[in-house]
Formats: C-alpha cells, structure tokens, sequence
C-alpha cells in the first residue's frame, strides 16, 4: 500500500495514520479497478520508466457555491444545505461584527481514522483545532452512545452520522471537516474514477452530463474535474489523485485592505492563516478589514474570492507498468488490498 | 580624461535614449506623431513605466514581459477566440497576458495586461496590444506596438487613455475605445462558462502538452506553460480593474475643493453630472454575455454533435438584471436584495431534443455555417461594468436602493439594451447633493433629495399614462419601490411558468423566448457603439437574413 500523506498532520497515535491510509486505499483501488478507467494506484507512478516524468495538473475552481439560489447570509447560515463547491466554512461573529471565517476540506474521513483508533484519539485530533474543547460523548456521537464500549466501525459511523449536529463540526463551537451531503472523499473520487472512462461519444467538456448524480453540472467543481481527466483519458495518460489526494485551499483573489493600507494575503498569517496543508484556513476580520473597498459582511462573500484545488497526477500510460493501465483492471496487483510491489 | 570619455558616453546614450521614445497614433491607419514631453509626463502607468519608457521599440513578446514581471512577479496566460472549440492547428487565438506581484515597488495586479495573436506555431509578430492603470490619475492608458504608415520599423505607440471615454460619441472607430467604450476593460464572456474562453467549463486541451495532439507551439512557448482557466481572469484581475476603474469614475464626478477633496456642505456631497454618473441605470453602456453551462452540441467548430448531452438551463441573467436585483453571487453585488430574481435560473429548463427543434427551426448561422454558440442560449446580458457602478452608488449613497429599484422596475424584463429606460436620464438633474454613506450606516429614507427632484421633474413634463415616464413616476412616488419591483418580479416568473408548464402553450414560450435571445444577439449587432465588440461573425447565432 502507498504510503499515503497525512495531510493535516494529527492522525496520532500510527493507528490513526494506517486507518486513514487503508480507507484511502480502499478509495483508490475501488477505482483503479473500475472498467476502462485510466485512474489508478499512485504506485504506479513509482514504477514509471526510466527518464520519463509524471505531470502533475491542478484542477482550480472557486469555492462560492455557484448553484446556491440565495444570498450570503442565507449561504452561510445553510452550510449543509448550500455549500456544496467541497469547501465549507463557519462564521463567527461578536457584538453584530463578523470575527472569524473558518474553511475547511478535510474530509470526515480523517476524523473517522481518529475515532477508529479510540475515543481519547478523535478529542484528541479536535483540541489540535481548539485547544481547549472537550466534547461530550452526545455531541460527538449523538444522545446514548457509549464510545467506550462500540466497535471502532461503531464509533467512526456514528461520528460521521451525526457530523452535521456535532457542536464542535457544525458551526456552533467550531469546524472539523465538510459536512454537506456531496462533499465526500468518495464522491471526489468516483468523479475522478468515472470521469476517467474514456468516452468520445460526447465532447470532454460535456462528460459532466454523462456520469448522472456523480457529476453536478451545474456547480464550479464536478465539471471542472470530470473534464480535466476526461482529457487526460483521451490523451491515453494513466492518472491519480497525487499525493496528499484532497481538496486544498489555493488563493484568495482581491485587493485586500487593513486600515486603508495594502495587505499582501499570502504573507499575512495574522489576517490570513492556511494550514494543516491547505485544508483550513482562517480570516481574521478586524474592524478596519476590506475587501476591494468592501466591509467584510459574510463568509459567502469570502468564498467568493477563494479558489481551491484537487492535484491529479498524470503520466502516458505506455510509461506506466502494465498492471496500472486500461484493460488491465482486474490485475491481481489491483487485487491486492496491500498491493504488494512488483506483482504484475 | 577618464571623466571626460565617461561623460561623452552618457552624453550619447542619454541622446540615444531620448532619440528612441514610445509615439502616439490617433487611429488605426494613421501616421506616427511624436509624443510631446507633457504628454509623455501624463503617462505613469506600469506599462509604460517598467517597459515602455526605456524599450519603446521592444516587440519582443517574452521580453516585453520580462519587463513587466521583473525576477519576482508571475505572468498568466489566458486564450480567448470564438473558434476556441476547434483544435485543428489553424487560424489563431487571442491570448491576454495578466500579471501578478511586485516590480520595482508598482503592484501589477490588476494593473496591467497585455494582448496578443497566437498561432499554432507562435506568436503573430509586430503586434501586441497593452493597457496600464496610472493610479495617480486614475485612468487606463492604451498602447499598442504596431508599425505606421510614416514608419520604416514598428514601435510602441500611445493610442488614448481612458479618460473622458464614456463621453465620446462619433470619434471611436479604428481606436482602443471602439471597444473599450468606456474605457475599461474588456472580457465579454466574464462569467461562467466564460463561452470562448479556455477554462474550466471548456478546456482549450490542444494548448496543453499533456494532449494528445496539441498544437506545435505547446512544445516551444515557454508562456504557455502559465496557462490558466477564464475563471481567474475574472476574479482575479477583470473584475477588481473594473471596480477600481468604477469608484475612480464615481469620484471625479464629485465636487472638489482647491485641495482636490470632496466638497462636503451640511454634510452633503454634490454630483457634477448627474446623468453621466447614473447613465448605467438607464443605458446599456457595455454588455457580457451569458449563457447556459451546457454545451450546446451544435457548434459547428469543429463540427456539431447533434445537441446538447442533457437539458439545458436558461440563465437568470436573460430574464432579467438577476445579479443585481438579488446581489451576492459570484459577483458580489450588494444589489436589492429581490432573492426571488436567482430563481429564474431554474424557471426554465428546456430539454435537449426541445433546444435542437429551437436552434434548427430558426436556422441560425454561425461563423458562416449552420448551428449555435458552444454554450446554448447564448446570450447579451447586463454588464458588470454597469451594474457594479449601480451598485457602488447604492453603496456610496448617492442612490437609494429603492430609487436603483424603481429604474429597474420600468422594464425589468429588457435587462440589456432597454429602449424605455434610455428617454428616463432626462429627468436626472445636471448636478444634485447627497448625503454620503458610511460603512454600515443606515441609507437615507426614501425618497432622498434626488427622488424629490426627479419626482418634480417628471411632475412638470406631465407625462402620459401607459408611458415609461409615468411608470417611473408613479413608482418613484410609492413608499416601497422595491416591493412594487419584487412584486413584478414574481409576477413576470409566474407568467413564464404558466405558459412553460402547459403543454399546449409550453412550445409557443420556448419559440418566444428563443427569439428573445436572437433579438437581443441582432441588437447587439447592430448597436451603433457596441456593434464594434463583434469582431468576428462565429460571435452571435443568428438566423441569415
């Protein structure tokens, strides 16, 4: 198995990061193995031939929620409902002035890897967020879980059933991961693995329309994605998601302003923090704080300038080793959940 | 003697220096004049100040660059053409080169951007097109390098700034501000999906070396490897030049003192020029397109697929100034907060085999061949260059948002070229005082001073019933405006829908709406100032005459 990245860097203790790795795995093999696809393992891209290169494209699109028929403080207030671009975020507001704007692309399969391993390690991976928290077995898990005595599948599913009415996940004390129904790590991926079939029956742009309720077509990312390795397909290249695979938080566009003086958004991590490698960020709204002369009213109005990114690493599939290429889907290197190397 | 020879050689290079100087050219076609020290000391954009100053006759596109960007500041490159969809290595593409970071102290970001002609093997030589923002004067200065009729080598030449550009009239053609008609910038397709961009709606992959087969310039221009979606252009660079252009123009429309602040009595801050100012509310001064997200599958560049893959979505934006009206989106707008606008992109979806019946039956052209934009229902829409100034003026309270209403009210339906809001300006007093909107103040009660004086002089033109006059009157005259416009607004949306609803009226809408759309492609045709934005007859599907 690949040694996949922890992107955020708190899947502690190494149980978390092999969890998190195998449910990765099981996402990349899932479609490796899909018919025709030329999605497949990041291994293969360690047995690349000799002097030849892989490519690594970002797909950019914006996080403003481009299907949301409503305005900014009906998006922010309907995170679950609206924010649907795999960014979400939380505002915080004190004395009727906004303070903070939180994003987040964590998947919430991250923290499953957490509350897979054990209860004390899923507070764990929220206090490296907020220090200070310390949730209750209810607010984490829902009324009458006892995290003790589940099953580690027992914890991760409740945790993720009850995401959207957890405190310190759905804005109320705080933000850990998306959320929203269609931001999931495998609605990324069976975008990706779908979108990957090569199909010339329609235009590369219009292969959004083609993969049913796997491709949003009206929102600013499935198609972007979809099409992006669609054209990959078509130009016979074998791809993946690179390594860390997720979303992350690119730039934030606008002439930004702190008391009237220019402010340079990418070197000021007192206004403008990324972290967790790219995964969070957060604004700091300070009473002189504008935008292109705007007052900042709203996390809508933020995403709005916000572009974020999926890394998908391509090489020519007469590069890769057979095993990973188109028709070879049923390989047993394929198979293999730990994917020994070398297995044709 | 060594201080004398060093002397004698600055001496000649400082002649050679001022022998070699950028010209200016009044129109295309005519000959090069010189460029007189004053008019030379107006320029203080970044264009001419990193580049063109010292290397006017540099037609070097890369070097042209590298004179922009310096050692730290990025250039990004982005490709236009309304054949973008057609792969075959012929023809050409406008690409616009944007830029961002510092060099030498001057920000680039927006505020300078050049234009040139790919081919699928380079660049088209001795051409290249470029504006800069001189923040001081707060103006757009155009340049373009280019080889007159007087000359013997190309150079760079001055051709106008932005200033005053809204006010000509007769004097725009074969100049910058044939298109750039108010002098601002131009991206026509500004939004998604951004028709004829490359972008993330409609990859351009021949221009990508990871394709199968891209165009041969992909293996030896090393700018095409900036390469980026339309997206980014728009938010990242069109958008903010616009709004600073906007808010530069809102101020100088103000009354100043002899220390060039805003004269402020009582309070009070006084517009100039009334109607030049509010004219956006009335006049389409500029257009952007808008369209569905789907593909139309009748392009005919390179050939047409037979129709769109799914139904297809009539944007908002044709049914009315959706954008506005609600505010928020990717634009931003504060706008009047009618949300109920947003819903006309779902009001009506038309499905596949219905659109091929529309586009087939009127038989419209593209380009010289039968078919239909590569996005369907494209379409002229309401400007972001108009709207953003509406709204800044709300922001500013130089307008009230029911007086911004009650104008969008008279033909909420015609969001682009209105034939019954233009006659309204005359209402508009030459000069009238407001009072200034601070950030999270609460705006002047309705009906302002403006109000009043408009209400008085539509009052005295007694203007008949059933006219846009007296619409605009009685509406300027109600308590709630916007409630009387939102009121229209669903009323309008719920006569659509009746009609797409019903089976046996649904085919009669669909056909009057689609010539809706024609109509407005023809108008923007044949309008006698922005009928210059059509370079190409592959723009605009249109039915051959």
């Amino acid at each position: 198995m690949f040694n996949y990245t922890d992107p955020g860097g708190a899947l502690k203790p190494a149980a978390a990061l092999k969890s998190y790795r195998q449910q990765l795995h099981e996402q990349y093999r899932q479609h490796a193995k899909r018919a025709g696809s030329s999605f497949t393992l990041l291994e293969a891209f360690d047995e690349i031939a000799p002097g030849a290169q892989p490519v690594i494209d970002k797909v950019e699109w914006s996080a403003f929620p481009i299907t949301a028929q409503a305005n900014n403080s009906q998006i922010d207030a309907g995170r679950f409902q609206f924010q649907d671009e795999y960014v979400e975020w939380q505002v915080t507001a004190q004395g009727g002035r906004l303070r903070t704007i939180t994003f987040t692309t964590d998947f919430l399969e991250y923290y499953q890897a957490l509350a897979m391993v054990s209860h004390e390690a899923l507070v764990a991976g929220i206090k490296v967020l907020y220090p200070t928290a310390n949730p209750t077995n209810a607010q984490l898990y829902g009324p009458g879980f006892n995290p003790t005595t589940s099953s580690p599948e027992g914890r991760a599913e409740s945790f993720a059933r009850f995401a959207q009415q957890n405190p310190w996940n759905n804005g109320t004390k705080g933000i850990l991961c998306l959320a929203q129904q269609f931001n999931t790590l495998g609605a990324l991926f069976n975008l990706v693995g779908r979108g990957a079939v090569e199909n010339l029956a329609v235009p590369s742009n219009a292969i959004c329309d083609t993969l049913g309720n796997f491709c949003g077509s009206g929102r600013n990312s499935d198609p972007a994605v979809a099409t992006a390795v669609q054209d990959l397909a078509r130009g016979k290249r074998g791809l993946s998601f690179a390594d860390p695979a997720g979303i992350r938080i690119a730039r934030l566009a606008g002439t930004w302003k702190l008391n009237g003086n220019d402010v340079d958004m990418d070197n000021s991590p007192n206004i403008w923090a990324i972290t967790r490698n790219g995964r969070r960020a957060v604004l700091k709204v300070s009473a002189g704080l504008s935008v292109d002369d705007a007052p900042i009213t709203s996390g809508a109005q933020v995403a709005a300038l916000l572009s974020v990114n999926a890394a998908v690493i391509s090489a020519r599939e007469a590069e890769l080793p057979r095993w990973s290429r188109v028709g070879q889907e049923t390989s047993r290197r394929l198979n293999d959940v730990a994917g020994s190397r070398g297995n044709p | 003697m060594k201080r004398l020879a060093l002397t004698l050689a600055m001496t000649l290079l400082a002649t050679a220096v001022a022998s070699a100087q950028i010209k200016k050219m009044v129109r295309d076609d005519a000959p090069a004049e010189a460029l007189s020290a004053a008019e030379r000391s107006q320029l203080g954009d970044p264009m001419f100040t990193l580049a063109l100053r010292s290397h006017p006759n540099e037609g070097d596109v890369q070097k042209v660059v590298d004179l922009v960007k310096g050692t730290s500041a990025q250039v990004h490159f982005f490709v236009v053409d309304e054949l973008i969809a057609d792969p075959a290595p012929a023809g050409s593409r406008r690409v616009v080169l944007a830029f961002r970071g510092v060099n030498q102290t001057l920000k680039l970001d927006p505020n300078v951007m050049l234009s040139v002609i790919l081919t699928p093997t380079g660049f088209t030589p001795n051409f290249i097109e470029a504006w800069g923002w001189d923040v001081r004067r707060g103006r757009f200065n155009f340049y373009r390098f280019e080889q007159a009729s007087n000359e013997q080598v190309p150079g760079w030449k001055f051709r106008g700034s932005s200033t005053g550009a809204d006010l000509q009239t007769t004097q725009r053609q074969d100049t910058c501000l044939a298109c750039h008609v108010n002098g601002e910038p131009l991206m026509k397709e500004l939004t998604l999906p951004w028709n004829n961009w490359h972008s993330t709606s409609f990859v351009a992959t021949y221009l990508r070396p990871s394709s199968a087969t891209p165009w041969p310039v992909v293996a030896d221009l090393a700018l095409l490897t900036r390469l980026e979606n339309a997206r980014v252009l728009q938010t990242d660079f069109i958008q903010l030049a616009i709004a600073r252009f906007n808010r530069s123009r809102a101020d100088a429309l103000l009354k100043r003192n002899a220390q060039g602040a805003p004269t402020v009595v009582n309070g009070m801050q006084e517009v100039i020029d009334g109607r030049r100012l509010l004219r956006p509310l009335f006049e389409t001064t500029q257009y952007n397109f808008a369209s569905s997200g789907t593909l139309s599958g009748l392009h005919p560049f390179p050939a047409a697929s037979g129709g769109p893959v799914g139904p297809i979505a009539v944007p908002a934006a044709f049914f009315l100034n959706a954008n506005l009206l609600a505010g928020g989106g990717a634009t931003q707008y504060q706008g009047l907060d009618i949300a109920e606008a947003l819903s006309f992109n779902t009001l009506a979806r038309i499905s596949a085999d219905e659109y091929r019946t529309l586009v087939n039956d009127d038989r419209t052209t593209i380009g010289g061949r039968s078919g239909d934009a590569n996005f369907a229902w494209f379409v002229p829409a309401a400007s972001h260059v108009d709207n953003h100034m509406i709204d800044l003026l709300v922001q500013r309270g130089v307008i009230t948002k029911e007086f911004a209403g009650a104008a969008m009210a008279v033909d909420h339906e015609t969001p682009v070229f209105s034939t019954k809001t233009p006659g309204l300006l005359r209402f508009i007093p030459a000069t009238f005082r407001f009072k200034p909107l601070a950030v999270g103040a609460a705006p002047a009660a309705h009906p302002d001073r403006l109000t009043q004086a408009v209400i008085a002089a539509l009052q005295a033109a007694s203007p008949a019933a059933g006219t846009a006059e007296a619409d605009f009157l009685s509406l300027l005259q109600s308590p709630n405006p916007l409630s009387t416009l939102r009121q229209r607004v669903l009323s309008y949306r719920q006569r659509v829908q009746t009609r797409l609803d019903n089976a046996t009226t649904r085919a009669a809408e669909l056909r009057r709406l689609f010539h809706i759309a024609v109509d407005r492609r023809r108008a923007a045709l044949n309008h006698p100032v922005l009928g210059a934005l059509t370079e190409s007859d592959a723009l605009f599907p249109v039915p051959q005459q």
